[in-house]
């Protein structure tokens, strides 16, 4: 898998490239602001650009104005966005239009490379990624009378590993339980919740964020 | 006190003149229907000028003895009678004198219109005109007179040279700068009656009704000098004209005079002008001045607020706004910004001043407090500002800083994991340096939270200040006269001054050292900072200070700085502190 990645921290960069060599992924580029990830992408096509949310010249949201114009005009070029810190909100900003090929991480993330890569991939094949921190604050959100108080623990981690963005076939190999378990409880806690039952990743995780905000 | 006695001295001069002005006008009347010749309307109307002029005078002058106008209408009467009662004298000497004075009345009546209300002239304008009415008529008339041939049976005693030519000419001269003069005047009293404020402009009106005599009269001359006699009706107009002009005159002083009526009403509405913007209003109601606003005097600001406190500065000349100041034994209380045509009514403005002296010094005092507030709130706003401000950089250094470099660690640790089983000594290596990545990010979690909360003051004052000074590069002595030690709040404040006075010697002062004093003495904490540099500070240079000054004021502190440039700098901190 090809990548390319925009920090203008030249030490985190350069550790996060040693550790994706590390897990066999291909950089194919770097970046220090927003035009060079943008030329980058231009030149390179890769399947991902990993974005740093703070970015110069003012270390606000400059990361985030790329990886939109990164989704908008070359679409097949998945986005994951890298920050030190999650917030709902912006995750919602972020995922709630189209969360097809997009990803929202701590930057922390990264050390567990296995998991990351899976991400990465994920990501690559127009799946989204979304930071468990946030899916974690969206669920302690609980409300009175609120259907979430009826499922079951088992349940409710496979709800979460839905809400990260993750197929049944990766929540089984997380979970350790067969893949038809993993059916049963999607299809218990999606009709629990009132949710259209769906088999597409991307249109589930959407449902379940929607519900989760609303 | 002097201008009193005259005055009341005067108060019997137009009494004495009165029966003086009855038989000079009846005299002439007289003469003038025993003259023989036919007597016309015309005639009878321009008879009574005089009259009419001295019995207005002499009543406006007893009714306001203060004011001019009334004593320049009195003048005007008894000059216009000069020369019909001296012509009837059988006397060459006599004629002649009639014909030289002829004219003089137009002097006085100028200032009068000029003049008006108060009778004193507004203008350099004005006194040109004054001096010019008085040039044509004294001067020219006179050198007129030298070559003129009188009619027949009446001679000349001032006759150099009978020319009929050169008298033309001089006469001709003198018509047409009547003219010019007449219309002057005219547009100078309209312009001041256009840019009065509207309620003031009734009380010019009389003014204008003069200025329209005036224009009467530039239309009379103009047509005898084109068509070479005198309109009819034109001279009508002016003889009604200048016959009922001193009558609008004295009605509108009445008027002036009632409006001091209004006096009355203002202390009335005194007693229930509580709060911002009523006093004005109460004020303006008064003087006939809408726009009037009242500027007051804060002597800790040095400057002047509006009764909202906010800062006001008075206007310039020239800006088309009045300023009359309001003193209260002696020092200043407060300012009256009004229209300039209140000026012409001085006694009013005073009167009403005087009866609003304890309003204006009370409400003074409620505009300091307002003031005094304002900056309070300002000086909050710029802590909360600085506070946030504060955060923001907290913020930006941590994520830029100490998250950062943990992180970058985290990593590293991550490759030397992979890295224990193939390659051991490599992980041992890259462990190695994490520990030390560690510790540095250690050394700068805790300088960062010094710049929080200097955890050294736990140890006193003394012990935060000397190792203050053992991390700055120019040499720093130290002198502490505490026998206890300061509250909590007053060290902090202290240390933050301590702190931001070093880091502006370092940033601006090129100093080669720095003493610094903390002492107490009759409940004030003093701290100070005196450095040898090039000097030059001042509290805009930098949120610093500034910063500094609030901190130390919320404290009930002041914070001072002297800087001559070239002459070091002296940052002195004076909080009380209760012992």
């Amino acid at each position: 898998m090809r990548v390319v990645i925009a920090d203008d921290s030249v030490l985190l960069r350069e550790g996060l490239v040693s550790l994706l060599r590390e897990a066999g992924l291909e950089v194919v580029g770097q970046a220090s602001n927003a035009d060079e990830l943008m030329l980058k992408v231009r030149s390179y096509r890769p399947d991902v650009a990993i974005v740093d949310i703070r970015m110069p010249p003012t270390h606000t949201d400059e990361g985030l104005r790329a990886a939109a114009e990164i989704r908008s005009r070359y679409p097949e070029v998945g986005v994951l966005i890298l920050s030190q810190h999650v917030e709902v909100g912006m995750a919602m900003r972020l995922l709630a239009e189209n969360a097809q090929g997009l990803g929202y991480l701590l930057k922390d993330r990264v050390t567990d490379l296995d998991d990351f890569t899976s991400a990465l991939r994920r990501i690559a094949g127009g799946g989204s990624a979304l930071d468990p921190i946030v899916v974690s604050q969206l669920l302690v959100r609980g409300r009175e009378g609120d259907p979430l108080g009826r499922i079951t623990p088992r349940e409710r981690e496979v709800l979460e590993l839905v809400a990260e963005g993750r197929s049944n076939k990766a929540i089984a190999e997380r979970l350790v339980i067969s893949l038809r378990a993993v059916q049963k409880h999607v299809t218990s806690v999606f009709t629990k919740l009132d949710l259209p039952a769906t088999d597409d990743d991307h249109r589930r995780i959407l449902a379940v964020l929607a519900y989760l905000r609303s | 006190m002097s201008s009193r006695l005259a005055g009341g001295g005067a108060k019997r001069l137009p009494i004495l003149l009165w029966p003086l002005g009855v038989a000079a006008e009846l005299a002439a009347l007289y003469f003038l229907i025993g003259g023989g010749a036919d007597v016309t309307a015309v005639d009878l109307i321009n008879r009574s000028v005089g009259g009419s002029f001295i019995g207005c005078g002499l009543i406006a002058w007893q009714l306001r003895p203060a004011n001019r106008t009334g004593r320049l209408m009195t003048a005007v009467g008894f000059l216009f009678l000069v020369e019909p009662l001296l012509t009837e004298v059988d006397s060459s000497i006599a004629y002649t004198l009639g014909q030289v004075a002829a004219n003089w009345w137009a002097i006085p009546f100028v200032a009068l219109v000029l003049g008006f209300p108060d009778g004193e002239l507004k203008s350099a304008v004005d006194r040109l005109l004054v001096a010019g009415f008085a040039f044509e008529t004294v001067v020219l008339q006179l050198v007129w007179i030298f070559f003129l041939d009188f009619p027949e049976g009446k001679s000349n005693v001032l006759l150099i040279s009978g020319d009929a030519g050169v008298a033309d000419v001089i006469d001709k001269f003198q018509l047409w700068m009547v003219v010019a003069m007449a219309l002057a005047l005219a547009v100078v009293v309209f312009e001041r009656w256009r840019r009065a404020a509207p309620p003031l402009r009734r009380l010019l009106l009389p003014a204008v009704a003069g200025a329209g005599t005036f224009v009467v009269l530039a239309i009379q001359v103009l047509h005898q000098l084109t068509v070479d006699e005198s309109a009819r009706a034109t001279q009508t107009a002016l003889a009604v004209a200048l016959v009922s002009v001193p009558v609008a005159f004295l009605l509108g002083l009445l008027r002036a005079q009632m409006a001091r009526g209004g006096m009355a009403n203002l202390v009335v509405e005194l007693r229930r002008a509580r709060g911002s913007r009523r006093l004005d209003d109460a004020l303006g109601r008064a003087l006939g001045d809408p726009s009037l606003v009242v500027a007051y005097w804060v002597p800790r600001f040095g400057s002047y607020v509006d009764s909202d406190g906010r800062p006001l500065a008075l206007p310039s000349d020239g800006s088309g706004r009045a300023t009359t100041l309001v003193e209260h034994e002696g020092r200043p209380l407060a300012a009256l910004i009004h229209d300039p045509s209140l000026t012409y009514q001085p006694d009013l403005l005073e009167a009403v001043c005087a009866a609003a002296d304890l309003a204006l010094e009370q409400e003074s005092l409620q505009a300091e407090l307002r003031a005094r507030l304002d900056e309070l709130a300002g000086s909050r706003a710029r802590i909360v500002e600085a506070g946030d401000a504060e955060r923001r950089r907290l913020e930006r250094n941590l994520h830029d800083g100490a998250q950062q470099n943990l992180l970058s660690l985290a990593f590293a640790l991550r490759l030397a994991e992979g890295r224990i089983h193939d390659d051991p000594q490599a992980a041992e290596r890259m462990v190695a340096e994490v520990r030390e990545g560690l510790s540095r990010s250690l050394e700068e979690l805790r300088e960062l939270a010094r710049g929080i909360h200097p955890a050294v003051l736990d140890h006193g004052l003394g012990v935060a200040l000397e190792s203050l000074a053992s991390r700055f590069e120019i040499p720093v002595s130290i002198s502490l006269e505490l026998a206890e030690r300061l509250p909590e709040p007053v060290e902090m404040a202290a240390y933050f001054v301590a702190s931001e006075a070093l880091a502006n010697v370092t940033r601006y002062a090129h100093a080669s050292r720095v003493t610094m004093g903390v002492s107490r003495h009759d409940g004030q904490a003093l701290i100070e900072v005196v450095d040898d540099g090039v000097g030059g500070a001042d509290d805009a240079r930098g949120s610093g200070l500034r910063g500094l000054a609030d901190r130390v004021e919320a404290l009930g502190g002041r914070l001072q700085i002297e800087s001559p440039v070239g002459g070091g700098t002296r940052i002195t901190a004076e909080m009380p502190c209760a012992s």
